[in-house]
């Protein structure tokens, strides 16, 4: 069985914008999976779903086989989910915060207090314990929301863009804290518009672009679904006989293995061009896919 | 291996914290908001005791409890919206065993937490004024949790109209005006037109005074308006329950 099955999911919001149409994919226990795509794409949505905040116009989604719609309370006990954008309460220190959390989710006093302490020191945030949380740093806030789904001991764990808005010193603080939550959690799900933050934390990836899923599968296979190891950026628009390329607004793209990658550059100098030449990345599977950067829809 | 509450306990033990930590620490750690809500009640007392007599006294005592009682009822409003809208809180507690109306029973229960220190100086003014007989402790009782539960889920159920934070804030502060001034709550409804008293328990903060009004022996009302008044503070509680029973969903369609 599946940690996460979803299928054929589609969601039509009252104003008429469809934000899934027709999402399929699933995720084994104890994976790491990213959802990627641009923003707009639909991952907000499908994690809403998920963790039952929203309904689908059609499709299902089971979580360790209890479906979100017809079985929502059977789901809530076994998940834990951070929101986009979502932030613990100013008001409270760290310790307070995910030490209620926990009492709510129906843990006893000395359990919670237990738990809480321990997902805090995992998660560094220990000198911080007592401090009100809007004294914390974004990245701290952040990190906070972490420990407190972590302490929950839920077997799945949805997390809606974790280092949105953050600085690359605090993305990185929340990196290193998923990296342990993951030896803890048994399957952790996260939707990101971060190339980088995909790569460096999922097992796999699962790229939705306009509502539809376009790739599922592992970063390995990400890789080799490239082909090409080197990506040649041109910013202008050059056309070379024999190679395929990408346009992209103001850039072509070309994607070649080592040999190659000398030609383009003297034409593209030729033609009065700058040019780059970069390792392909999971961007590149993005860019072959949908046509477009990521970061141009952020 | 995870040992959790299930059940009843769970739902009340969740109640119980979101209370302490919406009401208990909010007010320990941000104690102005009583002076706040208190200028109001207080500058009205004030003015009574130059301005009125020992009656209008009294009543501006049981306007001022009834008065702190709706404020911070209506009060979730902004709570509920800040926790839904702005952080978020109520997205990361959807995704939990906690029932919805649990989440709102814990929200209401703050508020009452909050109104609480300004609720002990009138009940304490009342006291030095004799006016806390027995029946009248009684009565006061079951008014200020009526008043308490339905300012509190109206609050909540007005929250959920909203999208945008800035449009929230200023919707509270009429809500408390214009439920605290309009009707009876400051003055006796006996200054309405004969046969028209009843118009005053409209509100269910109208319907709360002027109950008190009468138990206190300050006024006497016309039947009518008392059989309203009952029937005002009953009706407005069953309403609101029933609409937060509808309201309070988790999910969005």
């Amino acid at each position: 069985m599946s940690a996460i099955a979803s299928r054929d999911v589609w969601k039509r919001y009252g104003n008429g914008v469809v934000a899934l149409r027709g999402v399929s994919f699933s995720v084994e226990r104890g994976r790491l999976v990213a959802l990627l795509g641009r923003n707009g794409a639909g991952k907000t949505t499908w994690i809403r779903i998920a963790s039952t905040q929203l309904l689908p116009t059609k499709g299902t989604v089971e979580v360790l086989g209890f479906d979100v719609v017809s079985d929502p309370w059977s789901v809530r006990e076994l998940i834990a989910m951070i929101p986009q954008e979502g932030a613990p309460l100013d008001i409270l220190t760290p310790f307070e915060f995910v030490y209620s959390y926990l009492l709510i989710r129906g843990y006893g006093r000395s359990e919670a207090k237990k738990r809480a302490r321990e997902a805090l020191a995992l998660l560094e945030l220990e000198p911080y314990i007592k401090t009100t949380i809007g004294e914390l740093s974004g990245g701290l806030k952040r990190r906070v929301l972490v420990a407190t789904v972590l302490a929950s001991g839920a077997e799945v764990l949805f997390l809606d863009e974790p280092t949105l808005g953050l600085d690359p010193l605090a993305r990185r603080s929340v990196w290193r804290a998923l990296r342990e939550a993951k030896k803890m959690s048994g399957t952790m799900l996260l939707t990101t518009h971060y190339m980088d933050e995909a790569e460096s934390l999922a097992d796999e990836v699962i790229i939705v672009h306009q509502g539809k899923v376009m790739f599922s599968g592992s970063l390995e296979e990400a890789r080799k679904a490239t082909n090409h190891r080197f990506r040649v950026e041109v910013y202008g628009d050059l056309e070379i006989d024999g190679y395929d390329r990408i346009k992209l607004k103001g850039m072509t793209i070309f994607y070649v293995g080592e040999d190659e990658t000398e030609d383009i550059l003297k034409m593209a100098i030729a033609k009065g061009y700058d040019a780059t030449v970069k390792t392909t990345s999971l961007e590149d599977l993005f860019i072959k896919l949908t046509g477009e950067k990521i970061e141009e829809g952020v | 291996m995870r040992r959790l509450r299930k059940g009843f306990s769970r739902q009340l033990i969740a109640i119980l914290t979101i209370s302490w930590i919406d009401g208990v620490l909010s007010l320990r750690r941000a104690p102005l908001w009583v002076v706040s809500y208190l200028l109001m009640p207080l500058a009205l007392l004030f003015f009574f005791s130059i301005y009125g007599n020992p009656i209008m006294m009294k009543i501006s005592i049981i306007g001022g409890i009834i008065m702190i009682a709706m404020s911070n009822g209506i009060s979730i409003l902004g709570d509920a919206a800040f926790y839904r809208i702005y952080v978020k809180y109520q997205d990361l507690l959807i995704a939990t065993p906690l029932r919805p109306i649990s989440y709102i029973l814990g929200l209401s229960l703050s508020m009452l937490v909050f109104a609480s220190p300004g609720l002990m100086l009138f009940l304490v003014l009342a006291w030095l004024l004799s006016m806390m007989t027995p029946s009248f402790t009684l009565i006061l009782a079951i008014c200020l949790i009526m008043v308490w539960a339905s300012s509190s889920f109206m609050g909540f159920i007005v929250s959920t109209l909203f999208n945008r934070l800035r449009h929230v804030w200023p919707v509270a502060s009429i809500l408390s005006l214009v439920l605290a001034i309009l009707p009876p709550v400051y003055y006796p409804a006996t200054i309405l037109p004969q046969g028209y008293q009843w118009i005053g328990a409209l509100a269910p903060t109208g319907a709360a005074a002027m109950i008190l009004h009468q138990v206190s022996g300050l006024i006497e009302l016309e039947t009518s308006a008392i059989m309203t008044s009952i029937a005002s503070l009953i009706g407005y509680m069953t309403l609101f329950v029933l609409l937060l029973i509808f309201r309070a969903r988790w999910r969005e369609g």
